[in-house]
């Protein structure tokens, strides 16, 4: 499982968690970084930069960093 | 800077280019008023004088009808006894002198010789010939002849009429005069205002006006103006009759000359043209008009004006700004706060997210349902697309 897929499963655990609005959430999420957590797959190949960005931006819209 | 902040801007300065403009237009108006003021003041003033001098013309005359009757006086001219008219005469005319402001009168011989058969003012002096205007429209017209005309050093009101003997016959003239110096006294008590009587020197005798300045213990002021002298002014600003234009050319309604201020009033002064009874423009009278009310009104105004102008300013601001706020920022604000969501919405995968309807029919309504309607056709084709590559 790559690394990316990986960081957008764990934004999509919190959100569950914290029972925030999924499709908001993601989205504003996704915005931040430019580009769509529901086009992230398994075979996503890792990008060290949007990584970055991705946890960023979550830590941002969720409040909480990506462990 | 914000739209708010701009919008808030392009009204105060309306408002202001407003109040400059209302502001300039009050004191126009009251320069306006003030200088109307002045003018009627002026014009008044000739009307008061030519009364003033109706009135004693009528007085004098009056006068005259009723010297006309004492048959005595008429005896004694027709007689050409002067011992015994003057001793007649004398005591009257001290009591017209001092009841009625008579100054002079005269027994005229008739035409062609005109000349002077007594002067009761001064008995000394006789037997001159009188050339007169008022003289020769009462020799003319064989009624009154009557008005003011100048003497070698002031202006005299004459009344003259034919004088006929106990028989119906005409054995002369008799003229009563005064001097109208009081005249402007009695207007300023009458208005307020401050006169001056000016005269061309040409239409005076120098040597003379020497003689009667010496007489009265005055200052000889000959030759401190090049065309005029002052017969008489009230009030304590001798500028008050600065001119040394030429008097012919000032109009009979008068004109106004200057506003200045003294003594912290601010006084109109005019100048109307007098003429003696032969229609000749011999001087010009001055009026001193106090105008300060009208400007401290006018100042008063203005000030108003500026607070109302402001204060409606100010109004017309807050309003504007609620009804705009109301109309469009407002609107504006719940516009970016519905498509904010909804790009986040979109974004995070649901395409069912749709522009809820407003119903507003004005260009913010127009374009909500535009957008509504683009963001329909960009949600099914995302959703599409969406589905192909799930299937």
């Amino acid at each position: 499982m790559g690394r990316m897929y990986d960081t957008v499963q764990r934004i999509e655990a919190i959100i569950a968690r914290k029972g925030l609005p999924v499709f908001r959430t993601r989205g504003l999420i996704a915005i931040r970084v430019g580009f769509s957590l529901g086009l992230v797959t398994e075979e996503t190949p890792d990008d060290g930069a949007k990584i970055a960005a991705l946890r960023e931006a979550a830590r941002e819209v969720l409040g909480e960093p990506i462990a | 800077m914000s739209i708010q902040a701009k919008l808030l801007g392009a009204v105060v300065l309306a408002a202001a280019v407003l109040g400059a403009a209302s502001f300039t237009l009050v004191g126009k108006a009251g320069e306006r008023s003030a200088r109307a003021a002045a003018e009627r003041a002026i014009a008044d003033s000739a009307r008061t004088l030519a009364a003033m001098e109706q009135a004693e013309v009528e007085k004098l005359d009056a006068a005259l009808h009723a010297l006309a009757a004492h048959p005595g006086l008429a005896d004694a001219f027709a007689a050409r006894d002067r011992e015994r008219l003057l001793a007649l005469a004398r005591p009257v005319f001290h009591g017209l002198e001092a009841r009625h402001d008579v100054t002079h009168w005269y027994f005229l011989e008739p035409a062609p010789a005109r000349t002077v058969f007594l002067r009761v003012h001064a008995p000394a002096q006789h037997g001159d010939v009188v050339d007169r205007a008022t003289l020769r429209r009462a020799i003319e017209t064989r009624t009154r002849g009557a008005g003011k005309e100048l003497g070698k050093t002031a202006f005299a009101l004459r009344v003259v009429r034919p004088y006929h003997g106990r028989d119906g016959k005409l054995i002369g003239y008799m003229e009563l005069a005064q001097e109208i110096d009081h005249f402007l006294g009695r207007m300023k008590a009458q208005t307020g205002d401050d006169y001056g009587l000016l005269v061309e020197k040409t239409f005076l005798d120098e040597r003379e006006w020497a003689r009667a300045r010496a007489a009265a213990g005055r200052r000889n002021d000959w030759a401190d103006r090049a065309r005029t002298v002052v017969v008489n002014r009230t009030g304590d600003d001798p500028s008050a009759v600065d001119f040394d234009g030429d008097l012919s050319a000032v109009p009979d309604e008068g004109r106004l000359l200057e506003e200045r201020e003294r003594d912290g009033r601010i006084l109109a002064r005019g100048i109307v043209a007098v003429k003696d009874a032969a229609g000749r423009r011999v001087g010009g009278l001055f009026v001193v008009h106090d105008v300060t009310e009208i400007h401290e009104s006018t100042l008063e105004v203005r000030r108003s004006m500026a607070w109302i102008v402001a204060g409606a300013a100010v109004a017309f601001a807050i309003l504007l700004l609620l009804v705009v706020n109301r109309l469009v920022f407002a609107r504006l604000a719940t516009l970016t706060a519905r498509m904010e969501d909804l790009s986040a919405r979109i974004a995070g995968g649901d395409y069912s997210a749709r522009m809820p309807a407003s119903g507003a029919r004005d260009e913010i309504g127009r374009f909500e349902q535009f957008f509504a309607a683009f963001l329909e056709v960009v949600t099914g084709l995302i959703k599409e697309l969406a589905s192909r590559k799930a299937g």
